[in-house]
């Protein structure tokens, strides 16, 4: 049986919702590896943290087939809201899905099983969601579209050789995967364009 | 009944607004790349900024303040419509002062104050692909850009120096963004195309008839095509504005009688009544 909390969680306001989370991830994107500001008046569902959930009720819908973690599908609570809320496809496969939902970023890698796109229509690629116990501003250094000049961002708890793989993942631009990291009310993202080198 | 609102919030339903969103989210991880969208039919003509319209739907929240422009102007019939058409649909604040603006709307210019982290402008598109005048198949002008076969462009553009001695495209010039994309920065003077580069406002083009969204991320390298020996120019009227005296502005040249009889002017009215409010210059 279903547990009916799952049902009525939902956006206090649903256009308004979906529209300050939505810029909250445009300006994530835009102004790329800066921790900024996501609120959001959901509750958490089953393992998944309030502000994917926020990203997940207004980007996916029943056009965006979704691939869950192994650590998120377990979710029977989760499973359901994506049903009820999104109408959404959950697939098993992780290359067929529009959005990816990860707990951790120790489950990034490979990035490579995620949709790439096509040389024609590159936007035909995954954008990879990703729950961060905190942001750290000594990590990586990033600098490309979106920074004046290089940044230092860094996520916790911090894949084993990032370098290496978002490197492969902007040697293919533009294909590749985009990547939004959630922590808490705050939300940071890295686009595909943007390129790193160690500190 | 009476109390419920006419129009969803900024006239879009919600499934649209996701599938615009999606895509404008591609937009800014692929700059410059012309990213597909189911464009709705809207409740104004192609070629009156649908795509912009769609855009600015999708992007709009109640705190946000529009200001829209055509061709640098505030109060001309496309800007006056479009500015109306959020104020009723959305019930959001407008204005025409550039800096006040959070949304900037603009069919075929970028304004003369220097935009902010805390701006976005959404420019109208006709044509968004800058090899079709070149290339008229869409099969084969996707393969040139995921090739980053540009030769033509080029050779367009050599084309213009044999017959007239210099790069003759006035407007549309292309620029090629963060070293990957050639894009077409919509009917724009050439005169605005160096306002692109390292801008730190986020850029957003929606063509509303082509169905394709692109985007300039902030402070993104935007380089205008051109030769060694036929550097890019930046062209303007070698003239003064007849009511604000700018004499670093884009102006447009208004018939003023049927004698012959013309005078120049700021393309840009809200830069011209702040300087003139500033300067005192006569109005």
């Amino acid at each position: 049986m279903a547990n009916v909390d799952a049902f009525a969680n939902s956006f206090l306001n649903p256009v308004s919702g979906a529209q300050s989370t939505f810029r909250s991830a445009m300006n994530a994107l835009a102004y790329p590896a800066q921790p900024r500001a996501l609120s959001s008046d959901l509750n958490p569902c089953g393992p998944m943290a309030s502000g994917a959930l926020a990203l997940l009720l207004t980007l996916a819908d029943q056009e965006t087939p979704i691939w869950l973690a192994p650590s998120l599908a377990a979710s029977e609570t989760l499973k359901n809201f994506i049903a009820f809320h999104c109408g959404a496809r959950v697939v098993d496969d992780p290359a067929l899905a529009v959005f990816a939902f990860l707990a951790s970023p120790l489950e990034l890698a490979p990035l490579a099983r995620f949709a790439q796109g096509d040389p024609d229509y590159p936007d035909r690629s995954a954008t990879v969601i990703v729950q961060v116990e905190a942001f750290d501003d000594h990590a990586w250094r990033f600098f490309g579209p979106g920074l004046p000049s290089p940044r230092s961002f860094g996520v916790s708890p911090a894949p084993k050789e990032f370098v290496e793989m978002w490197t492969a993942n902007q040697a293919g631009f533009p294909l590749g995967v985009d990547v939004i990291f959630v922590c808490g009310s705050q939300i940071a993202a890295l686009p595909r364009s943007l390129r790193i080198s160690e500190i | 009944m009476s109390d419920l609102p006419e129009y969803n919030f900024a006239y879009l339903d919600e499934q649209t607004k996701r599938m615009i969103r999606r895509a404008i989210l591609k937009a800014i991880a692929i700059p410059g790349y012309q990213t597909p969208f189911a464009s709705r039919e809207m409740p104004m003509p192609y070629g009156w900024g649908t795509g912009g319209v769609q855009v600015t739907a999708a992007i709009l929240g109640v705190d946000d303040v529009l200001k829209v422009i055509d061709q640098g102007s505030d109060d001309t019939t496309n800007a006056v419509s479009i500015r109306k058409f959020f104020a009723r649909t959305a019930g959001v604040r407008t204005t025409t002062r550039t800096p006040d603006a959070t949304i900037i709307q603009t069919r075929h210019r970028i304004p003369e104050a220097a935009l902010g982290e805390h701006q976005v402008l959404v420019y109208q598109v006709p044509i968004p692909e800058p090899l079709r005048f070149l290339e008229p198949r869409e099969t084969e002008t996707r393969r040139m850009h995921a090739l980053q076969d540009y030769g033509v462009m080029h050779v367009k553009l050599y084309e213009d120096i044999a017959e007239h001695g210099h790069i003759a495209t006035a407007y549309a010039y292309p620029v090629k963004v963060d070293d990957r994309y050639v894009m077409d920065p919509s009917p724009t003077p050439k005169f605005d195309n160096p306002k692109m580069d390292q801008c730190p406002a986020l850029q957003l083009f929606g063509a509303g008839r082509e169905k394709r969204i692109y985007a300039i991320p902030p402070y993104t390298r935007v380089v205008s095509l051109d030769f060694e020996d036929h550097p890019f120019e930046r062209t303007r009227i070698p003239a003064s504005c007849s009511l604000c005296n700018s004499t670093t502005v884009f102006l447009d040249e208004v018939v003023t009688d049927d004698q012959g009889g013309r005078a120049f002017m700021c393309s840009d009215t809200d830069f011209c009544e702040q300087t003139r409010s500033s300067t005192g210059a006569k109005s």
